[in-house]
């Protein structure tokens, strides 16, 4: 085959070129530490590099999620757990008070302490953490805990003790579910209705209601008298006042209704709501006399509301005056009470140790997905710098053969 | 004996032989390095007494006549310069492909730089930001920033991209056709007309040949051509050659010629915004070019060379192509136009959705239905966020269809086909199945993201933050439990929405070439983050491709290129060797000349003068 110098220095331009970009591209990679500069130079390691770098970012989202959640959770702890200590302190003044020996005055005093507490508890109830008042479940903007105009509690607009003693009632469920939920990486899902399924997602805060308790307490239970007709009744009347419910149809919107209406009212009473179990068949004309029992409202402000009152009152005002016997019956209720506080105590101590758990985690994952990062995008300088020097050395020595391809030709020995 | 002088011309015309032979080699050795030139030969006969014979003649010795230099011819090899054009136009096409694809890759890619999904990963964060604090104003504004910095970074993608388009359309039309085609197909036809005439004067056009080859390679790194030479008879018994150039469809053998011998047909380059077609201005029609042949648009026939990759690159639309409809598929500007337009599209609708409220509210929903056209009535039932109550029960059904047109029963009837949860139709072809009441639906009252141009789609080019986010940062909806069932109080503080958004980035959705419309086709299923690496990696991959193909078609054109110096370079041994042989042979002509002067010499000089 015919050889033409044309053709020698193609090649040799050719190869040159390869190694110039080669060695540029060694250089490159050294100089910046990246092994990728586009995707298109290794597709897969660039897909799995994008991959990575979701991830990572994911993670940093969740890191700061877990610590938004932890910061809350110790904030509504350290309140817990001074309002903790607050409690044991009025349980001592009220064991202190409950002292039969005790006068009118001294019992004053250790109320207006009690009050203090209560007053103390209420507003440990209301803080704010930051912006956001920590207790309020989703209501972070304004104070969750108030009192009606009965110097009751209420909760998010609420009276608690006007609610229902159980938890499935609707509203204490969505007042005791109504919490605040972060993604810490459990990929939210929502169910049918759209509604985030809380399995998948955590739930950092403490509702007030769920510290506080809700519903009433029967301290003594009311009675009810029948008179006339083939009615008993039994079990205990915890309605709030006393009432005569007579048995009678009242045509109301033109529909005739039997049943037992209270004075004048339009709409039957359901007794049973009332805690009286009817038995025997009602005659028209039937009425039930009902005496009101002692019903307090459960939560711990109202208890020891119920507390202080019982406490100043008088020794010697007759039916009004100061009961040890009702007292400690309140005393129960109170520790009742105080029982859910250490409940939900506990339950923070559960949230941080999830929370701990998942911040080991994360950073776990996080070392493993920088090491992944790492290995696909950074340079190996080992691996780098001995292709670079094999790379330069051939470009070395390519160069050196350079000046003597365009060389000789028989031209040079003619003479 | 011949004649006396007859051997002083022979060494005369082996003196001009010699003479000629080595002004080829000095030829040669000047053009070594000019683009094109094809090595030389003089051709030398030996020649022969001929012609007539004196009857008186006797019978001699015959010596030859010695030699004479008839013609310089070019050493070439036509098959490989098919071969070698051949491949320059697939390297012509995967080179304006990979020039393309790289400006592409340089817009969209994001291994070097902080792009798309970057930002997309921010404003997750900035939501999970949100979702520990909904009710601040700040903080939602930072979420704002973020929507607002990925809608402006769509913007550009799609701007960038059609600037890739424009220089695309500009490099096609004003360079490579406007000038570099079309003066190239009218310099071949004049130089063809020149050779011609070259010939009849009894030249040798060698320069002429290796401008006009030169010429074609140029052609054939632009265009898939096919170059034919027929004989010519121009005179009785005179024959030359007759060139044409035309493009040859592979699979229906049709021609469209670009030159016939003098004439050239030119090019023209259509643009609507969408599709760049190529026409041709006619000055002749090849016999073997089909009759209906539509000039305005002979697009199709430009299969290799870099016509074809910026055809391709501008008009490819990849999955999106109506292939049926005589649509590009290769995954070109407008394919990942498109794939971004889809991104856009469905991240607006996701998180307008999320931000919208939704009712149950039977009189609301009666109120709003009752303003509602037919067609929103069929969108709002086939929105994946709408309840609807179907009946089964043919009194209803008979109710409900009686008040609509016949059109409008049409369009019920055929949700059947993909909407079998809404209407069921018997064999017959009746509806058995329908919808009745809607009981929950979304008020798209309260969108995130809208067109900046007033325009009714969402695309990459004009997504924009709404005017009602930008006016408040808190318009960004964090909970829906606003009303609630039971009469609660107003909780504005929940996040429950902020998760809804937060879970939209974890789950997949389904990509449809209309985002909105789940009836076309389905392209792609998978989360935001999975279809912006799926876009990325497509393109990688599609650079990564179309680069080998460009390395080993070079790599073939390098070989050929070197088969063909090997055939018509210029080599100095081989000039040196024949310069040698040709100075000997004159030297040796010219010492023949001085034996034949002394021969002379003697016979004029020194014969007859005996004893002298």
């Amino acid at each position: 085959m015919r050889v033409t110098s044309k053709m020698m220095q193609r090649t040799y331009l050719k190869n040159v070129n390869s190694l110039t970009s080669g060695t540029q591209n060694s250089l490159n990679q050294l100089s910046s530490g990246m092994k990728l500069f586009k995707a298109s130079e290794n597709t897969a390691a660039a897909v799995k590099a994008y991959q990575v770098r979701t991830s990572l970012n994911r993670n940093e989202g969740y890191s700061s999620n877990l610590s938004h959640a932890d910061a809350v959770l110790t904030s509504s702890e350290s309140v817990l757990l001074g309002v903790e200590d607050r409690l044991k302190e009025a349980k001592a003044k009220i064991t202190q008070a409950l002292n039969t020996t005790n006068s009118e005055n001294e019992r004053a005093t250790i109320a207006s302490e009690l009050a203090s507490i209560q007053d103390q508890i209420f507003q440990a109830m209301n803080s704010n953490d930051s912006g956001f008042y920590v207790f309020g479940g989703s209501n972070t903007n304004s104070k969750p805990f108030g009192t009606d105009a009965n110097g009751q509690l209420t909760y998010n607009g609420e009276t608690l003790s006007t609610l229902a003693n159980d938890p499935l009632d609707p509203t204490v469920h969505a007042l005791s579910h109504d919490a605040l939920y972060l993604d810490v990486g459990l990929a939210p899902e929502l169910d049918a209705d759209e509604n985030v399924i809380s399995s998948t997602v955590f739930e950092y805060s403490i509702t007030g209601i769920d510290v506080m308790g809700y519903g009433r307490t029967v301290v003594t239970p009311g009675s009810a008298s029948v008179t006339a007709g083939s009615v008993t009744v039994s079990g205990d009347y915890t309605g709030l006042d006393d009432a005569v419910y007579t048995y009678k149809t009242v045509a109301n919107d033109g529909v005739a209704t039997d049943g037992w209406y209270k004075g004048t009212d339009t709409e039957p009473t359901d007794l049973s709501e009332l805690g009286l179990i009817v038995t025997g068949t009602p005659a028209s004309g039937d009425t039930i006399d009902a005496t009101a029992g002692d019903v307090v409202s459960s939560n711990l402000y109202d208890v020891l509301g119920e507390l202080v009152k019982e406490l100043t009152k008088s020794d010697d005002a007759g039916s009004a005056s100061y009961s040890v016997d009702r007292a400690e019956k309140l005393l129960a209720v109170f520790d009742t009470a105080v029982a859910t506080v250490t409940t939900q105590l506990t339950n923070i101590g559960a949230k941080t140790s999830y929370i701990e758990y998942s911040e080991n985690r994360i950073s776990t994952l996080d070392i493993n997905l920088n090491q992944k990062q790492a290995d696909i995008e950074d340079v190996n300088y080992a691996e780098a710098f001995t292709t670079f020097s094999s790379l330069y050395t051939s470009y070395q020595a390519a160069l050196n053969i350079g000046s003597k391809i365009i060389g000789p030709s028989l031209f040079d020995y003619m003479r | 004996m011949g004649s006396t002088f007859a051997s002083v011309y022979m060494s005369y015309r082996a003196m001009s032989a010699a003479t000629a032979a080595t002004g080829t080699v000095g030829n040669n050795i000047s053009n070594m390095n000019t683009e094109g030139y094809t090595r030389q030969k003089t051709v030398l006969e030996s020649q022969t007494l001929s012609g007539f014979h004196s009857r008186y003649d006797q019978n001699l010795v015959s010596t030859g006549n010695g030699v004479a230099a008839t013609t310089t011819v070019q050493i070439r090899d036509t098959f490989l310069d098919a071969r070698y054009r051949a491949e320059n136009s697939d390297t012509g096409r995967f080179d304006a492909i990979s020039a393309g694809l790289t400006d592409i890759e340089n817009i969209l890619d994001e291994i070097s730089t902080k792009g798309m999904q970057n930002q997309f990963d921010d404003f997750v964060n900035q939501l999970q930001n949100l979702s520990q604090h909904p009710t601040s104003k700040d903080i939602a504004l930072v979420v704002r920033t973020s929507a607002q910095q990925m809608s402006q970074m769509l913007n550009v993608y799609a701007t960038q991209l059609a600037q890739v388009r424009d220089q695309q359309a500009y490099d096609l039309s004003s360079v490579t056709i406007g000038t570099d085609f079309n003066s190239t197909v009218e310099s071949i036809a004049n130089l063809n007309g020149q050779i011609r005439e070259e010939y009849l004067y009894g030249n040798n056009p060698n320069e002429l040949i290796d401008q006009r080859n030169t010429l074609i390679d140029n052609l054939s790194k632009m265009a898939n051509i096919k170059v034919t030479v027929t004989a010519d008879e121009v005179a009785d018994g005179i024959t030359l050659e007759h060139v044409t150039i035309s493009m040859y469809d592979e699979n229906t053998s049709a021609s469209i010629g670009l030159v016939d011998h003098t004439k050239a047909n030119t090019l023209f380059v259509e643009d609507n915004g969408e599709r760049v077609s190529i026409g041709m201005d006619t000055s002749f029609r090849l016999p073997n070019t089909p009759s209906n042949i539509d000039y305005d648009d002979i697009t199709d026939y430009f299969t290799t060379g870099s016509i074809s990759g910026y055809l391709d690159l501008m008009n490819g639309k990849g999955d999106y192509a109506d292939v049926v409809g005589g649509e590009n598929d290769f995954r070109g500007i407008q394919y990942y136009e498109q794939r971004l337009d889809t991104f856009a599209k469905m991240f607006a609708e996701t998180y307008n959705t999320l931000n919208s409220l939704q009712t149950t509210d039977a009189t609301e929903i009666a109120n709003r239905m009752s303003t509602m056209t037919f067609d929103e009535k069929l969108a709002l039932w086939k929105d994946p966020h709408t309840t609807v109550e179907t009946t089964t029960d043919a009194a209803e059904i008979a109710t409900l269809t009686g008040s609509l047109s016949s059109a409008e029963l049409d369009a019920v009837k055929e949700l059947a086909k993909d909407y079998p949860n809404l209407v069921e139709l018997n064999s017959s072809g009746n509806i058995t199945k329908m919808p009745k009441d809607v009981t929950k639906m979304t008020i798209k009252e309260k969108n995130l993201f809208t067109p900046s141009d007033g325009s009714a789609e969402i695309t990459a080019a004009n997504i924009s933050i709404s005017t009602d986010w930008v006016n408040d940062s808190l318009f960004i909806t964090t909970t829906k439990d606003i009303t609630s069932a039971n009469g609660l109080p107003t909780l504005s503080g929940g996040n429950d929405n902020v998760i809804r958004m937060i879970s939209a980035v974890s789950s997949e959705h389904e990509f449809h070439t209309d985002p909105t419309d789940a009836k076309t086709d389905l392209k792609f299923t998978g989360t935001f983050n999975e279809y912006m690496i799926s876009m990325g990696g497509t393109l990688a991959l599609d650079v990564e491709l179309n680069g080998n193909y460009l390395e080993t078609s070079n790599t073939i054109l390098t070989s050929l290129a070197n088969s063909r110096e090997a055939t018509s370079g210029v080599s100095l041994d081989e000039e040196a060797s024949n310069l040698l042989t040709f100075q000997s042979a004159y030297n040796a002509a010219a010492r023949y000349f001085t034996a034949l002067d002394e021969m002379i010499d003697k016979l004029i000089n020194g014969t007859g003068l005996v004893g002298r």
